[in-house]
């Protein structure tokens, strides 16, 4: 009888403690959070991260709202959604890029209608409400939009002799082994994120049927044509190329060993990613990033029908729950005050979504100017596929990416793969 | 005792050591990585990955020790298993006292309904339970989490305190009995303060049991006000992707309460994973 | 037992619980009394432990996306039939196959060992055993996140230790597909063999002395008493822990999930990692019922099955033993 847990009191006070807090979480809380106001977004790195919690503070005191803002990382934030979303119960303000998947949670009825409540409306570019809109009504705000190319490390093309960035998929591919002939990884790639890979399938899907080809094929759900198997078989034939950095399979896009950090630390020539990947790759590997950075439309195809102006991208933007507070709604166009707004571009090198670009933002840092610069000429632009379809056939064609780039599907396996999710979809 | 001389003992003995040496790096490698990396900076895990830590940087530690969110993930836990031991010990204690002291029509088909409870491995109830929380507005509740855990853990419980209440002898009840006591009266100031050991034994395995919970508060818990510390490690750990000292730093201390507690309820939790383990 | 009285209970004192009214100097208490015994942890058991898996078996013959309502499309067998033609499905079944086996032939034999080890008498042996658990109290979810950072590419430990020791290691602890499992098994072997370890040890506690007395007075070598006393007297032992081993290895999921997620591609998934794909992430509701109860079935036929052929013997308090007994 020596041990404490044996002696009646103890055993009567874990009960009474147990009993106590019963008590007081029955009281204290329903299980919804204390905060007015919930706020998820994937801005999990300062300096935005911090620049972010400070709007929520002013914001909140200003209005006596109070806030719980949960900076989470890109994955883990999907997946949190994809559950919540089947919970019922979002968040009151929450990170989305539109398409599709904002589509089925507006369509289980988790998303509030945003069309003529948004006093900032005017000040934001009506291209990039054009994801946030399903139906003719407006579900979400973007803050930011850009588009997705090739990022690269203008000192490592020059030590493989590679002196213009590639125009052509076979000049790509040449660019690739000369880099690996000197012995440098030529893509940093997050195997185990999925997404990324994606990128690389659309955008060949892209250049050989073109904009008009893959619009089509959506449309009916129906991916069998030549140009996609092609677009498969050329993933395929690079990833046999095996030009990705070693452990790519595992590696997802922030963590420490992973792509942005392998492109911020040098170890790597090129990414395809989005507007936001020159801010990553500091964040994420702690050091300045490449001293010379480069940026580049994704190559055309011979024989391909796409263009270069032809981009695939999209934006980050916010959506309000069903259910949240007024001040939600409000919260949305204080992060566009003109002078929060210029100061989270800056901060953040955020690619501007408003009108009037000069206004908030004089002098925009080169990379931003690139991306803004290819906008700007973009004739026509494509949303990221795996948040532009419903969630379930995204994930297939991100899944089956992967499944390509590590040779375990072929490109006709790919095919059949995204034309039965489809097919189940109707 | 057989003759062994001196110089066989020794070898013996010696290769003892070398076997057991060799299990202990194979088990402490990991944590004292764990436990010294989060001393380290970032620029000293990637230069220095295996000596001690130069300078010693408590900044990694201090950090975490001082932010809000892991003294609430710890609440959250402590609070998640204390409820959900005393519900599943107290429910237990009353199922198996009527199984183990009464005869009646139906007992053996009710308990071997809640001894095939054992068959059902957890996952395959999550999805389903998840629905079923939501219709009864509980996710996002410490009650989500609390109620199928402890509902999950009555078998084994019902099980173990079942063998150990027939094991009383009959004389005790009749006694009692004779003495005017019900049947609550029995249970609750005679069978129970006699429990006491195997009690403390199946509490220490609900109170493991829910620490350990991942894929259940995974679902239920969306909103990290109540979040535990599992999924305050994952969440972390994504978040602070790049600054993997402070990654460290975290799950060591994540990983600091249940090695105190092993160390203080030591016997209890061996003797209960070794009755569930051989009688289950 | 160092209660020294029995709490008295005095007859004029008044009844203490509501629940317990005048009927209590009968031998037999009624129906009333032992229905409030059992009424919290019935209830508790068939709303979140019954109702669940019955509510499974039912939307695992529709098509539903799980968002609100109720399922109504319903689909027959058609979930059971894409299932038994899934790949993944079938690769999480290798798996779990290939976890099972090697934990038979590798792990066990370890933890028994060390379990014969400890059980001879050299000083610091209680040091060895009280360490050797540890990992086992370490929680999953927190262990693979530790893992993750051991593997991790180019600057994990696991790399920095080999490149010590002279070994420039390009092995893809996580990332390479055919390895990928084996690096797994290596965790589960770290977290669980402790585990097991202790069990053994209880196991081999309770054979009496007095049997290996008895042997060495007939003359037999410590090998022979090995093989006709220790083996077969630690049958029940083994056979329990084949037992759990096997039932864990159904419904592995943190320290996998946490670790590679199931990747790459498919390498690493488990059935309950392809369950909560499919069911939380992909909104396959009525798919991901059908795998649950698969789970179910693996479960149920293997202890069924076990119980009938292997367990029979010595197996006490369990399902099928459980109604005979008394």
């Amino acid at each position: 009888m020596r041990n404490p847990l044996l002696r009646p009191r103890a055993l009567v006070a874990a009960g009474a403690a147990a009993a106590l807090a019963l008590t007081a979480a029955a009281c204290g809380d329903s299980g919804e959070s204390d905060a007015d106001i919930t706020w998820w977004h994937i801005q999990n790195q300062d300096p935005l991260m911090s620049t972010w919690q400070e709007f929520a503070d002013d914001f909140g005191s200003e209005n006596d709202v109070t806030f719980d803002v949960q900076p989470i990382e890109n994955q883990a934030f999907k997946d949190r959604m994809g559950t919540a979303s089947q919970s019922g119960d979002v968040p009151d303000v929450f990170h989305t890029w539109g398409g599709g998947v904002l589509a089925e949670q507006v369509e289980a009825g988790l998303v509030q209608d945003l069309t003529g409540k948004l006093d900032c409306i005017d000040q934001i570019n009506p291209i990039a409400l054009e994801p946030y809109t399903i139906d003719g009504k407006l579900y979400g705000m973007p803050f930011d939009a850009g588009v997705v190319g090739f990022w690269y490390n203008m000192d490592l093309f020059a030590d493989a002799g590679i002196d213009a960035p590639p125009a052509t998929w076979d000049e790509f591919l040449t660019d690739v082994q000369l880099l690996k002939d000197a012995g440098i990884a030529p893509i940093a790639l997050a195997g185990a994120d999925q997404w990324p890979g994606h990128y690389y399938w659309t955008y060949l899907v892209m250049r050989t049927v073109g904009l008009d080809g893959l619009e089509a094929a959506a449309e009916a759900g129906d991916f069998s044509g030549d140009g996609f198997v092609q677009a498969g078989q050329m993933v395929a034939d690079l990833a046999a190329m095996e030009p990705f950095q070693p452990g790519f399979e595992s590696a997802t896009y922030g963590e420490a060993d992973g792509q942005s950090a392998v492109m911020g630390e040098g170890l790597a020539a090129m990414e395809l990613m989005g507007q936001w990947a020159p801010q990553a790759q500091r964040d994420n590997s702690g050091t300045d990033g490449p001293a010379n950075l480069g940026f580049f439309p994704f190559p055309t195809v011979e024989g391909g029908t796409g263009t270069t102006t032809e981009w695939l991208g999209g934006g980050n933007g916010y959506a309000v729950a069903a259910d949240a507070p007024d001040e939600a709604v409000d919260f949305l166009c204080y992060l566009m005050e003109p002078e929060n707004y210029a100061r989270a571009i800056t901060e953040g090198n955020l690619t501007p979504v408003a009108v009037d670009t000069a206004a908030v933002a004089p002098d925009l840092n080169a990379d931003s100017q690139k991306v803004v610069d290819a906008l700007a000429t973009a004739t026509g632009t494509q949303l990221y596929l795996d948040q532009a379809y419903p969630p379930a056939i995204g994930g297939v064609i991100n899944e089956a990416t992967e499944g390509l780039i590590l040779g375990q599907l072929t490109p006709e396996d790919f095919v059949s793969m995204v034309n039965e999710a489809w097919a189940a979809e109707e | 005792m057989k003759v062994t001389t001196r110089r066989a003992r020794l070898l013996r003995h010696t290769g003892f050591y070398i076997a057991a040496f060799a299990t202990t790096a194979f088990v402490a490698t990991p944590i004292l990585f764990a436990l010294l990396g989060g001393f380290k900076d970032n620029q000293q895990l990637r230069e220095n990955a295996l000596g001690l830590p130069s300078p010693w940087n408590t900044g990694n530690y201090t950090d975490v020790l001082a932010s809000g969110a892991f003294w609430q993930q710890v609440f959250s836990s402590v609070f998640i298993a204390l409820v959900t031991t005393f519900i599943v010990v107290a429910c237990s204690a009353m199922v198996a006292f009527v199984f183990a002291r009464f005869a009646f029509r139906g007992r053996e088909g009710l308990f071997t309904l809640f001894a095939a409870g054992m068959m059902f491995p957890f996952a395959v109830a999550v999805l389903p339970l998840f629905i079923i929380l939501r219709s009864f507005e509980l996710l996002n509740s410490p009650f989500g989490v609390i109620l199928p855990q402890a509902a999950f853990g009555l078998p084994l419980t019902i099980i173990i305190l079942r063998t150990f209440f027939r094991s009383i002898p009959a004389e005790v009840e009749e006694a009692a009995t004779i003495d005017g006591a019900g049947p609550w009266l029995f249970f609750s100031r005679i069978l129970l303060p006699m429990a006491r050991p195997v009690l403390a034994t199946v509490s220490v395995l609900a109170l493991v049991g829910s620490w350990n919970s991942f894929l259940l508060p995974l679902v239920v818990l969306q909103k990290s006000t109540w979040w535990t510390l599992p999924l305050g490690v994952t969440q972390f750990s994504g978040q602070y992707a790049s600054d993997t000292a402070k990654v460290l730093a975290f799950v060591m201390l994540a990983m600091l309460p249940a090695l105190v507690f092993y160390g203080f309820a030591e016997r209890h939790l061996i003797s209960g994973l070794t009755t569930g383990g051989t009688k289950g | 037992m160092t209660t020294t009285e029995s709490p008295r209970v005095s007859p004029g004192r008044p009844a203490r619980r509501g629940g317990d009214r005048p009927r209590k100097r009968a031998g037999r208490p009624g129906a009333g009394t032992l229905a409030s015994f059992i009424a919290p942890g019935l209830v508790l058991f068939l709303l979140f432990v019954i109702l669940p898996v019955l509510f499974a078996a039912y939307v695992a013959f529709f098509r539903w996306n799980g968002l609100g309502g109720v399922p109504t499309d319903f689909v027959g067998l058609e979930n059971f039939r894409a299932l038994v033609q899934d790949e993944v499905f079938l690769g999480d079944l290798w798996r779990l196959g290939l976890i099972v086996v090697l934990s038979l032939i590798v792990q066990l034999p370890i933890s028994f060992g060390l379990a014969m080890l400890l059980h001879q008498r050299f000083p610091g042996r209680t040091a060895f055993r009280l360490l050797f658990f540890v990992p086992y109290v370490l929680t999953e979810a927190v262990t693979a996140v530790l893992f993750r950072l051991v593997f991790s590419p180019r600057r994990g430990f696991a790399d920095s230790l080999l490149a010590n020791i002279g070994v420039d290691s390009q092995v893809g602890w996580l990332s390479d597909r055919d390895i990928v499992m084996f690096v797994i098994f290596g965790i589960l072997t770290w977290k669980f063999f402790g585990f097991h370890m202790i069990l053994f040890l209880a196991g081999r506690q309770n054979i009496p002395d007095e049997l290996y007395e008895a042997a060495a007075i007939d003359g037999a070598t410590g090998a022979q008493a090995f093989r006709s006393i220790t083996l077969p007297l630690m049958g029940p032992t083994v056979r329990m822990i084949v037992f759990l081993s096997v039932i864990g290895s159904v419904q592995l999921f943190d320290l996998v999930y946490v670790l590679t997620g199931g990747g790459p591609f498919h390498a690493s998934e488990t059935l309950a990692i392809t369950m909560y794909e499919q069911g939380f992430q992909r909104n396959q509701v009525g798919y991901a019922s059908a795998l649950s109860i698969a789970m179910f079935l693996i479960s149920l036929v293997f202890a069924l099955f076990y119980q009938r052929f292997v367990l029979n013997r010595d197996l006490q308090g369990s399902i099928t033993t459980a109604g005979n007994r008394s």
